[in-house]
């Protein structure tokens, strides 16, 4: 049976995405449910399900690659692509902290602004917040298009 | 240390299919740790891929590289004297990390982890991964903190005991 999959990832890191653009920015809200039966999930923890934090750097680039389009700027800067082209990578990790545990059942919601970086990467500054406001994560990182590095 | 996947399990408090190291490869308590995690197409990431893809998309995560070398980190940590203790081992903070390169399955990634500073209730390392001679990532710094399993898990029943039952077992 044929898949869907363009690239390897650890699980779907958004349940629900919306974007806009502003000016030369990518405004980006990604939604995500953690729930135990998700891939690697059993086993993080067992007994208690704990999201790892590096499921949300695999977020960060899977909703960016997603929603570039909206940007055509930061397409270009990125360099070139194909059409649909949706695969990204990190580059680096400027900086992420873990402030509070993600737990089985906690909605997570993603905030991303996406800028422009060194050339041939895209800026992407990540603020994570549970449902109830309460912020567990943030992190800045550098993306680049897959296959390039 | 003693490099057998039980020892290595009796330490993490992960399991399958969130172990991300395979073996350790070598061992300076407090000081440095090599581990190695081999890159295998039957795992998780690969799964529902699109047929007729090239082989470049067949990149194994960078998140999952870095869960590694964290995983990795742990155990340096964890084999050290005065460790985590009753706590669980959690990243706290990353910072300067730089993605090179890549691994695909077939790969074994092979991490080098060093510690720069322990203090109480927490760590700092930095390190590199390779695979064969290339840097595919260099990790700045990790700090590792240990946080009660109560607050981790957010108290829920039973679980603060069995999410922090391998962190006794060393």
């Amino acid at each position: 049976m044929s898949g869907r999959r363009g690239y390897a990832r650890p699980l779907d890191g958004a349940d629900r995405i919306t974007a806009r653009a502003e000016a030369d920015e990518l405004l980006i809200e990604a939604d995500k449910v953690v729930r135990s039966t998700d891939p690697y999930l059993a086993g993080h923890f067992p007994g208690v399900t704990l999201y790892p934090a590096v499921f949300l750097l695999d977020g960060i680039r899977q909703a960016v690659g997603a929603e570039l389009h909206r940007v055509p700027s930061l397409a270009a800067h990125l360099g070139p692509g194909g059409p649909g082209e949706d695969w990204l990578e990190l580059g680096t990790l400027d900086s992420a902290r873990v402030l509070r545990p993600m737990l089985e059942g906690d909605g997570l919601r993603l905030l991303i602004r996406v800028t422009p970086g060194r050339p041939g990467a895209l800026r992407a500054a990540l603020d994570c917040r549970r449902a109830d406001g309460v912020q567990v994560a943030k992190a800045t990182v550098e993306l680049v298009r897959g296959g390039t590095s | 240390m003693n490099s057998g996947y039980a020892r290595l399990l009796a330490l993490l408090p992960v399991r399958h299919p969130m172990v991300l190291v395979d073996r350790v490869t070598g061992f300076d308590p407090g000081r440095t740790i090599g581990t190695a995690k081999a890159v295998t197409g039957s795992e998780p990431c690969y799964q529902d891929m699109a047929d007729d893809l090239p082989a470049e998309r067949y990149a194994y995560p960078r998140s999952m590289i870095l869960e590694s070398f964290g995983q990795s980190a742990a155990l340096l940590w964890l084999g050290s004297p005065g460790a985590a203790g009753d706590g669980l081992p959690m990243v706290g903070r990353l910072r300067n990390c730089v993605f090179t390169g890549s691994a695909f399955p077939g790969d074994v990634i092979r991490h080098q982890v060093r510690v720069e500073q322990l203090v109480d209730g927490g760590a700092f390392m930095s390190g590199e991964s390779r695979v064969g001679d290339q840097v595919i990532l260099t990790v700045g710094s990790l700090i590792a903190v240990a946080r009660p399993a109560a607050v981790v898990t957010g108290g829920a029943p039973g679980a603060a005991a069995e999410a922090s039952s391998a962190s006794r077992h060393r």
